[in-house]
């Protein structure tokens, strides 16, 4: 996913065999998230360790928000592996991230209950601004993400960092829900024209 | 894909994990070797089983298994081993159950395994192939895992045989 500067690959393994035995739930699969950041993604050149608590964050956000989403039922006793990895990440990074993980998704086959948009809004000097680069975001303000699924009208997961007046929150959860459903369209009209290339080229259907 | 048949509507993925059936051919690896049985990889979301009591002992001898032939498993399939075999049943929870109990199928030696996506197998009645001029054999596995073998020299000089 390309989103403005931000780039970010996503990849989904599976569902395969539990690796770790001990993580098998009988009933349902088992997701296991991993963010990785590269060194060159952000403003200064930075390795980051294994367990970076922020991205590590992320990360179980990813997990959670995906737990609801898939139908885990379906494949008992088995794991679904989602790799993220930052290649470039302007401002904050989370709703791309998610984006990308629900193309990864749906590209994987995996029965999805819905397509899962994300947006983030700002809040600086009495100003909501929608998806937030490394130049608005280096102004400490507000960070909210929301994660949407646009068929069912529903907030899967909403994140905000430090706090936002409560005045501003109505205009701001509006203005992303709003860039979620921009988004949606593009999404949807990406993967529709992926799956119709494939399907045609197996002779499945006929154009 | 959305297909309908009559009143069946079904939504078939572009792409998919191997989902069997009851009677398909497939080549699946060893994983691990457990207690009276064998986990194999075949592609799909669960490891396949292969039960002790579903191979033929080797010298064709039909008995009960023993506790040696417990321990002398991994003489027969170990860690990595490719092995060509039979979708016997599933298990309630989805994952399969094979069996080689037939002549044709058991390890699999000298040759390539060749993996493509399981969703371009096309269901067929022969899963074993001899491509005539090339002298290679061709195992198709209904989970997308194809094994290249050369044509054995005296079956092939068998076969001319018989023609000629």
């Amino acid at each position: 996913v390309e989103h403005g500067n931000t780039k970010i690959v996503a990849s989904v393994y599976g569902p395969h065999a539990c690796t770790m035995k001990s993580k098998e739930i009988h009933d349902r699969a088992f997701i296991n998230c991993e963010v990785v950041m590269a060194p060159f993604a952000s403003g200064d050149r930075k390795k980051r360790m294994r367990g970076d608590r922020q991205v590590g964050e992320v990360a179980s956000m990813i997990r959670q928000t995906f737990e609801s989403l898939l139908f885990t039922n379906l494949f008992p006793r088995s794991q679904i592996d989602i790799t993220v990895e930052v290649l470039q990440a302007d401002g904050p990074f989370r709703a791309q991230a998610i984006n990308a993980v629900t193309l990864a998704l749906i590209d994987a086959g995996l029965p999805v209950r819905d397509f899962l948009v994300a947006c983030g809004v700002g809040y600086i000097d009495g100003h909501t601004l929608m998806d937030l680069n490394m130049l608005e975001d280096s102004a400490r303000g507000p960070d909210m993400c929301l994660a949407y699924m646009p068929n069912t009208d529903k907030v899967i997961t909403a994140y905000l960092e430090p706090k936002l007046p409560l005045e501003a929150f109505g205009p701001a959860t509006e203005l992303a829900l709003e860039g979620c459903r921009q988004l949606y369209r593009q999404l949807q009209a990406a993967v529709l024209e992926h799956c119709t290339d494939l399907a045609a080229a197996r002779g499945q259907i006929s154009i | 894909v959305v297909q309908r048949v009559n009143k069946l509507v079904s939504v078939v993925p572009l792409k998919n994990r191997y989902t069997g059936q009851v009677g398909d051919v497939i080549v699946g690896r060893v994983t691990e070797v457990g207690q009276k049985r064998w986990h194999m990889d075949v592609g799909s979301t669960q490891s396949a089983i292969l039960m002790l009591s579903s191979v033929n002992l080797p010298g064709n001898v039909q008995r009960r298994r023993t506790h040696e032939d417990q321990l002398n498993m991994r003489a027969l399939y170990a860690e990595g081993d490719l092995v060509s075999a039979e979708i016997h049943q599933f298990f309630h929870d989805g994952a399969m159950s094979l069996h080689t109990r037939s002549r044709k199928y058991g390890k699999l030696s000298h040759g390539i395994l060749v993996q493509v996506p399981a969703v371009l197998m096309k269901r067929m009645k022969e899963h074993f192939h001899r491509l005539p001029d090339t002298g290679v054999d061709m195992l198709l596995g209904s989970n997308g895992f194809i094994w290249l073998s050369p044509t054995p020299p005296d079956s092939a000089r068998a076969e001319e045989e018989e023609e000629g």
